[in-house]
């Protein structure tokens, strides 16, 4: 009986065995990669702004580093009444221009000129501007993973704002966005004996660039209707940094304001299809049911040569901008939203004393 | 160490190791497995112990009754002697002298004139001799008792080969036998005994008893397939693997669950995608492309836990054959393989029996019941897992918040009604079910059932019908409690219903017809999505369902047409369509196929087919007998399939979409060319074949770059036509007898695939042929197992195969602030090559025959030497440090089995 109950146990130590057995480790493979790609990276909105960058794809395997810029192209945008539009270079592989006559409805057309090879978009229509019908949320706690010294993985639970977006009234050929959005928010420091002046007013505008949000793949919540959940943002100082970024250990204080920017991007057909794509290359876990890995779709050929590759896309949206000032009721409870003017313009980060930086909100949480 | 330089060696570094267990393989001689004990302290060893060691030394092989010798021991010194030296010894010693019979050593009594045993070359005469030459035939009875206790044994057979003709004892272990007068050699045969020769000159009617004996050592252990040993070069069927229940026991595989389709990958021409994932690939066709049939009826999903260990229950299973080409007539509706697999026991149990196991995973029974006086059997078997448990133990969180589980069940019913009436009833239900971190759920379940009636018209000419359905249910359930608005279900259901009937007529002992009917229905939900949890506000929807029926014709003539030369003919014609109620959405003429394209949708009501298919299926098997114990067999196949599962990952998964052809894709259809040459060696104790194939694959469906295939209702926006061609070598060579049994198996073979698209939208790789996501040129397996003992016995596989194409990034750039990657064209690298060997050692169950209670233990240590075996690759975000380079996003790695992973296994049967 006893041999038994020791084989048991031994039984038992093994299970654990056959899950920690498997793992990921990078894995840097021999690859071909001695093309020069042009990448190119278009945007034409509908406020007329137009912002072309060309660059030159760099080998998987080469270290990070700067893109290496595309000097001296010609770029020119065409409207499919013939307008034509070149864009003017203005430093580092970009080509711009604003107040561009556009409009709803019309295709645009990227034409590039460059080392002596022509690069055409496919004509892109831009679609009419779609008004957000509702912004809605509620307080919630979300787990934030952090990896110790150790190597274990710990959480750190945060109260935060989780934000939605609905919209009403969309036609199916179009019913797709991308939503960039940035939180501003302020807070206030005090000495923490005194708990009198001097104050600190502290705010830093938090920009969120490795999330791709964008509409299309949500479930519908009724007949033309569409929910999106756009992000969840922390009330705590300490996600932001606060508590290190200036190093005040007596003062005390707390979370004043939070304004949420958002940013809407009608997105044609092609878009929604590129875009789509990827955020299924972004956001790859490389679980085991992941699809097979595969090229995004892009809008632009090289024309004077079709073989040769190319890379990117040209973006033609129309957008509309909005701001939120949220303000927290308690968890489980609605936030309310109170539209405001964008703070977009803010400095990133910084800190008065004593007194208010112009810009600063009122009526906090 | 040594340990870590062996999991950095490259392929070639393998290769010393592998020759040198090829030759070991090869080098060692067929023969019989003796009784072996262990060798214990002191000097003196047991008389068998030592007849093993001398027969090793000498190359000589004894025969004798275990009981002469049971206490007798020999100083070990013994075995250095010289071979007659030692006789001598043994005879003055024991009063039991070695007989020379064709080289074999036979051990009779001293001074005895005449054996007991079929061991000399005197027959026995049968008859009064002063009858000799009066009758043309002759009627004798007799009785065949237990050579040990002298119990009658009833339902013991004897055949007289030559004749082909035999007959059982009765309940008194009584037979009666008529044959012509003349010399015979008869073959009796009991189960659990050995089976025995006997040389009879029959004269006149009259009387003669037989004695046989209980089997010393489970030579049944080591048999391959259930077919004759010569069947493979006699058998006018190629491209066929068979494997018993027997020969999977003795595999090590992962998890110590006995697993039939990972078992049937160690075969030539056959591959799995790995440590994990649900199917197999057989001659380069993918994993949809396997008809696999439980008792008849197709299992659409063959796996537990996302393809970890199969779905069949291995307990339960009486035998298993997979034909790769020159497929009968009778099987259609895929294009690649069929695998047919019979649950049961071989045999009629003769009381309750019950066999099971605990592994590491699961806990499993299975019965064999006989009722109504063996009127009835019943088999029943079931299989559960304690997963969950494992999970709790888990030190990540969100694998403590998991849950996961499956079991199945099945149960079989055999009753004879009478001699010609039986009647099968079967059914079987498997459910998967996995939790991660309390918000997804993942449920899959395949239901099957079946009923079969055969008739026996005469003994050549037999019909039977059977009926069944297999239904396959998935689900998936997501909830973020930050979204509780959200919440959704969504659910994925293939159905199948069928009748189908057989006849079979065999006019001559050269000539055999088949000939039957099939018809099938399909029943495909692509997907439905409805709220879930309280709060959620998704809107239902539905991708509409595809129905689709299929019906066939067929008729196979197998004749021999001259002594050496035997055809198998047949024709297999099948129509389909695919049903209305339907909507097909009409796209704008000169442009690719988009959503944005549709210019109509043409609505087909009531009952109406919406498009039709149909075409003939020949199949043609030719073999031709050469001298030495080889032939050579060709044979052509084509096959055509309608319902083709949808993949964009490189392994079959739950949530794979079948799909139905349609106004936009076409049957797949595959037309096979093989040839093959068969030759066995040593009384068929070493088989070796040659197997070559070329495949043709003119309509097949590929996925487009970023293809979405849940919840599409225009899933032909998505997919690309396409063809294909695939082609192979197969060379095997299996050692079916002596301590060292096994097999090598060597496969190349190349599959390739281009889309046919007009538009770049629709083309991949610009319509330039590439290879298949399952391509992979070279494939090598050395299964080995050894007898160390009686119950002791040590077995090894390694595996060895290209790596499966990939695509990888080739360059990386910037958009709008992301990193972004450029993917090479499709499946343009390779992961490195896997390789792997398993280990393992088993306590065999005792072969006492009357011990009701029998258990044995299996040790196994997969991936001995901790090969890191890519599984997948995939692009992925991190936090940047000095482990990527400080990259934002990196290419990773998925291995499954990273380090030796050890196994224990007990089964028991009762």
């Amino acid at each position: 009986m006893r041999g038994k109950n020791k084989i048991l146990r031994s039984l038992l130590w093994l299970l654990p065995v056959v899950v920690i057995v498997s793992c990921q480790e990078i894995y840097d493979p021999r690859v071909t990669a001695d093309e020069e790609i042009l990448v190119v990276d278009g945007l034409l909105t509908d406020a007329g702004m137009c912002r072309v960058t060309l660059s030159l794809a760099t080998p998987y395997d080469e270290p990070e580093g700067q893109p290496v810029p595309v000097y001296g192209a010609a770029v020119t945008v065409l409207d499919n009444d013939s307008a034509v539009w070149d864009l003017r270079e203005s430093g580092q592989g970009v080509y711009d221009a604003s107040s561009l006559p556009v409009r709803a409805g019309h295709t645009y057309t990227l034409v590039i000129r460059s080392e002596g090879e022509e690069y055409r978009s496919t004509p892109q229509p831009m679609m009419p501007s779609h008004t957000l019908d509702t912004i809605y949320g509620e307080s919630a706690i979300k787990e934030y993973p952090f990896t110790g010294n150790s190597g274990t993985v710990y959480y750190h639970y945060y109260k935060g704002g989780s934000i939605h977006l609905g919209y009403r009234d969309l036609p199916d050929s179009a019913k797709s966005f991308r939503l960039v959005y940035s939180l501003y928010v302020q807070y206030v420091a005090m000495d923490e004996d005194q708990l009198i002046p001097p104050s600190y007013y502290i705010w830093s505008r938090e920009e969120f660039p490795t999330v791709l949000s964008i509409t299309g793949s949500d479930f519908p919540v009724a007949s033309g209707e569409m929910l999106h959940d756009l992000c969840f943002f922390p009330f705590d100082a300490r996600y932001y940094g606060f508590d290190q970024r200036w190093p005040y250990p007596p003062y005390v204080g707390g979370m004043n304001a939070f304004v949420l920017m958002i940013d809407q991007y009608r997105l044609n057909r092609d878009a929604e299809e590129y875009y789509a794509a990827m955020k299924k290359l972004l956001e790859a876990e490389g679980k085991m049911f992941d699809p097979i890995a595969s090229r995004l779709p892009r809008n632009i050929s090289c024309t004077s040569q079709p073989k040769k590759k190319v890379t990117g896309f040209f973006e033609v949206s129309s957008l509309a901008s909005y701001a939120f000032q949220v303000m927290d009721h308690g968890i489980g409870k609605p936030l309310t939203f109170k539209e405001t003017p964008s703070l977009r313009w803010v400095p990133k980060y910084g800190y008065l004393k004593n007194e208010h930086p112009p810009f600063w909100v009122s009526g906090g949480h | 160490m040594m340990r870590s330089r062996l999991r950095e060696q490259p392929v070639s570094g393998m290769m010393p190791f592998v020759i040198s267990l090829l030759l070991i393989f090869l080098v060692l001689p067929p023969g019989e497995v003796r009784a072996q004990q262990n060798t214990g302290a002191g000097s003196y060893i047991p008389f068998e112990e030592m007849i093993g060691r001398i027969e090793k030394k000498e190359g000589v092989r004894f025969f004798f009754r275990p009981e002469w010798f049971r206490e007798v021991k020999f100083h070990i010194s013994t075995i250095d002697l010289l071979l007659p030296e030692i006789l001598y010894r043994i005879s003055e010693r024991t009063g039991y002298t070695a007989e020379v019979i064709d080289s074999m050593y036979i051990f009779v009594p001293s001074g005895s004139t005449g054996m007991e045993r079929n061991v000399s070359n005197t027959r026995k005469v049968v008859g009064d001799l002063r009858e000799y030459g009066k009758y043309s035939e002759a009627t004798f009875s007799g009785k065949i008792t237990d050579g040990k206790t002298g119990a009658p044994l009833a339902g013991a057979a004897i055949y007289e080969r030559d004749l082909k003709k035999g007959v059982t004892t009765d309940r008194y272990g009584k037979f009666r036998m008529t044959l012509p007068v003349g010399d015979h050699d008869l073959t009796l045969t009991y189960m659990g005994y050995e089976e025995s020769q006997e040389k009879i000159r029959l004269v006149s009617d009259g009387k003669v008893d037989f004695e046989i004996f209980e089997k010393p050592v489970h030579l049944g252990d080591v048999v391959i397939t259930l077919k004759r040993a010569e069947q493979n070069v006699t058998g006018v069927q190629m491209g066929m693997v068979s494997m018993s229940s027997r020969t999977i026991k003795e595999l090590p595989v992962a998890l110590g669950e006995k697993d039939i389709l990972k078992s049937m990958a160690l075969l030539p021409g056959v591959q799995t995608p790995g440590e994990f994932g649900s199917g197999f690939v057989v001659r380069g066709g993918n994993t949809g492309q396997n008809l696999v049939l439980l008792e008849g009826m197709p299992l659409w999903n063959t796996s537990h836990v996302f393809g970890l260990i199969s779905a069949i229950n291995a307990d339960g299973v009486k035998d298993l054959t997979l034909m790769k080409a020159g497929i009968p007539a009778s099987y259609g509706e895929r294009a690649s393989s069929v695998m047919d697999i019979h649950m049961g026991t071989a045999e009629e149990p003769d009381r309750v029996r019950a066999q099971g196991g605990i592994g590491l995973l699961s806990t499993r029974l299975s019965l064999a019941i006989p009722l109504f006086k063996k009127k009835v059997q019943l088999f029943v078997g079931g299989r559960t897992s304690y997963s969950d448990w494992l999970l709790k133990q888990m030190p990540d969180e969100e694998l403590r918040h998991s849950s996961a589980g499956f079991y199945d069940l099945n149960g079989l019913l055999r009753i004879n009604l009478n001699t010609r009436n039986k009647i099968s009833l079967f059914a079987y239900y498997s459910a998967d079910r996995f939790g991660f971190s309390n918000n997804d759920n993942y449920h899959y379940s395949n239901l099957l059932g079946s009923v079969r009636w055969k008739h026996i018209f005469s003994g050549n000419l037999y019909f039977s019908l059977e009926a069944g359905l297999s239904n396959y249910d998935y689900s998936t359930t997501g909830l973020d409690t930050l979204d509780p608005l959200a919440g959704y279900e969504m659910t994925m259901f293939t159905g199948y219903k069928a009748v189908r009937g057989n006849l079979f007529w065999k006019p001559h002992e050269k000539h055999s017809l088949e000939m039957g009917f099939n018809l099938a229905g399909y029943d495909v939900q692509p997907g439905t999505l409805s709220p879930y949890g309280e709060g959620s506000q998704v809107i239902p929807e539905e991708v509409p369902r595809e129905k689709g029926r299929e019906g066939s014709l067929f008729l196979s003539d197998k004749i021999k047409l001259l002594p050496k030369l035997e055809i198998t003919a047949g024709l297999r014609f099948t129509l389909y369509g695919l049903q209305a109620p339907r909507e097909v959405y009409q796209y704008l003429e000169g442009v690719p196929l988009t959503p944005g394209s549709v210019t109509d949708t043409l609505h087909y009501p009531g009952k109406k087919a919406v498009q039709t298919y149909m075409g003939p299926e020949p199949r043609l098997l030719l073999r031709y007998l050469l001298p030495a114990n080889s032939s050579v067999k060709i044979s052509y196949t084509r096959m055509r399939q309608y319902i083709n599962l949808i993949s964009v990952t490189a392994i079959m998964v739950p949530s794979d979409v079948w799909k139905l052809s349609d106004t936009y894709f076409k049957p797949v259809t595959v037309d096979q060319y093989a040839a093959g040459y068969f030759r066995n060696f040593f009384q068929n104790a070493l088989e070796m074949s040659v197997e070559a194939y070329y495949k043709n694959m003119p309509h097949l469906m590929e996925y487009k770059n970023g293809a979405q295939i849940l919840m599409n209702p225009q899933l032909e926006t998505d997919l690309v036509n396409a063809r294909g061609y695939g082609y192979g070598l197969e060379l095997f060579v299996k050692k079916n007898t002596g301590l060292l049994t096994g097999w090598i198996s060597y496969t190349f073979s190349r599959s390739f695939v281009r889309t046919t698209g007009s538009w770049p939208s629709e083309q991949v790789n610009a319509n330039r042929y590439y290879p298949a996501t399952f391509d992979k040129p070279h494939n090598l397996v050395i299964n080995a197992g050894y007898h160390l003992s009686r119950r002791w016995r040590v077995a090894g596989v390694f595996t060895y195969s290209t790596g499966r194409p990939v695509t990888l990034p080739e360059y990386k750039y910037g958009y709008h602030g992301y990193q972004l990657v450029y993917f090479s064209d499709r499946n343009k690298y390779r992961l490195p090559d896997y390789h792997r060997l398993d280990l393992s050692i088993s306590l065999d169950e005792s072969l006492r025959l009357k011990k009701k209670w029998k258990g044995s233990w299996t040790f196994s240590v997969l991936n001995v030497y901790g090969r890191k075996n890519a599984y997948s690759v995939f692009y992925s975000s991190s936090e940047p440090d000095a482990e990527n380079d400080y990259r934002r996003y990196s290419l990773y790695k998925l291995y499954i089995l990273g380090k030796p992973l050890p196994t224990i296994t007990y089964n028991f049967t009762f």
